[in-house]
């Protein structure tokens, strides 16, 4: 059972997907200007990531090799397309905001590359808590950033007012540049190195 | 049977393919109404935003059953009859199918081809039963996607009271900036016309007195086209007969 944990952990400190093996950092920048979008989305690449590789690794004896790469992204395809209609019929508001990333998915290097790495050679429930663990390092990372961008950028968390900007008769100046995709480049870069730091003293 | 027979291969693409198009179709079906219904609630709030009726508390049904809705003829400018869910709903068949008005290129500003016979105009009144503004439907190409919204004016015909795009797919943080509250306020205020057609244009850095309007900073495209629905929906192939026949009384 050790190992289990191992899979489903690891990759959420130790090999985290941003920040080790630097994998979905596109998204990383665009849905990371308001915590709501970033917990929606996260929700969303955990959920499909953890049954994309469930249902990979479930057909990985069957998939012939010549369309190996086909099959796994029209499964990654189907689940995309299907989380993406249920957010549009449960929440309108956030899907609005999230537009094309939610279909975008698809691309987010992170599904592929877990597939082909894992659960092509993994037993199907192994795959999914490494596809969750996955999801959940690359949300982990997003999540500070959005907390980060949300607070500096509009003086809120969740929509809510945490430090009062003076348009509205307060004190703080909001800083503009972190509603801006730059500053997730920023942020994250911070977040690469100071996990590159733990993991080489853990090493070493 | 081989794992790599060109046969076995065929086979189980098909059978991929067919459960993975069941799964999705099915999605969409099933979810469908709720989407639509979001939709509309989605569209009746952007009435009220661009109206600037719209507010923490606000009823959104209750509000807007209190607006007249009619109808304009875009051929004629006439006031005419119509049903408003019909417009949205159909609004494929209507706008591109037998009984729309098709564009010539100079006509066509908006990038649109054609229009629909009858377009939508939303009467807000205000608590003495006078008219306080008039909103107007707006669609039209930016850069990537077909931008709708709604432009509000005052009983004057002639100046911006707010502007809002409900539905399009403009890159976010560029184009997609078009649903910036600054922005949009920026729009307040402005006049439309001056002698002959529509004066109001989006112009680059620097925008000075009553008809010019800032563009989007890294949307130049998308900007563009929010100018030519503009131009369009407020020119002689838009609402400008409308508005004449509304001057003299007629509606």
């Amino acid at each position: 059972m050790a190992g289990y944990g191992k899979v489903l952990f690891d990759p959420i400190f130790k090999n985290n997907p941003i920040a080790i093996q630097i994998l979905g950092i596109c998204s990383a920048l665009a849905v990371t200007s308001k915590l709501e979008t970033t917990l929606v989305m996260s929700l969303s690449v955990i959920c499909i990531l953890g049954l994309s590789n469930f249902f990979i690794s479930l057909l990985r004896k069957m998939m012939p090799s010549s369309i190996r790469l086909i099959i796994e992204m029209t499964i990654i395809a189907t689940l995309v397309i299907i989380a993406d209609q249920v957010i549009k019929a449960y929440m309108f508001e956030v899907s609005k905001q999230l537009s094309v990333f939610v279909g975008l998915i698809i691309t987010n290097c992170i599904l592929l590359g877990r597939a082909e790495a894992f659960a092509v050679n993994n037993t199907p429930f192994k795959s999914m808590l490494d596809g969750i663990g996955n999801a959940a390092g690359y949300s982990i990372v997003l999540i500070q950033v959005a907390f980060a961008r949300e607070l500096i950028g509009s003086g809120k968390l969740l929509g809510y007012t945490i430090l009062k900007p003076i348009t509205e008769g307060g004190w703080y100046t909001p800083n503009g540049l972190f509603l801006l995709a730059p500053s997730a480049f920023f942020l994250i870069g911070v977040i690469i190195w100071a996990a590159k730091l733990t993991v080489a003293k853990e090493e070493a | 049977m081989q794992r790599e027979s060109d046969i076995r291969t065929f086979i189980i693409a098909l059978v991929l393919a067919v459960v993975c198009s069941f799964l999705v179709s099915g999605a969409a079906v099933v979810l469908k109404p709720m989407q639509d219904k979001n939709k509309e609630l989605d569209r009746k709030k952007n009435v009220l935003i661009a109206g600037g009726l719209l507010h923490a508390d606000t009823d959104i049904e209750k509000t807007f059953e209190a607006i007249d809705i009619v109808f304009a003829d875009m051929k004629t400018g006439e006031k005419v009859d119509g049903n408003i869910d019909d417009y949205f709903n159909n609004f494929k068949k209507l706008s591109t199918g037998a009984s729309s008005i098709q564009l010539t290129k100079d006509q066509d500003l908006a990038g649109i081809k054609s229009i629909p016979a009858k377009v939508p105009v939303f009467m807000l009144k205000n608590a003495s039963g006078r008219l306080s503004k008039v909103i107007v439907p707006i669609y039209g190409s930016g850069l990537w996607s077909t931008m709708y919204g709604f432009l509000a004016i005052e009983p004057d015909l002639n100046t911006v009271s707010g502007i809002t795009f409900y539905e399009h797919a403009e890159t976010p943080g560029l184009g997609g900036e078009i649903d910036n509250p600054l922005w949009k306020k920026s729009w307040v205020g402005k006049k439309i016309y001056r002698g002959e057609g529509v004066a109001l244009s989006i112009v680059k850095g620097g925008a000075k007195g009553d008809y010019q309007i800032d563009s989007l900073s890294g949307a130049s495209l998308t900007s563009r086209g929010v100018e030519g629905v503009i131009k369009f929906w407020l020119g002689n192939d838009g609402f400008a007969k409308f508005f004449e026949t509304m001057k003299k009384g007629g509606a």
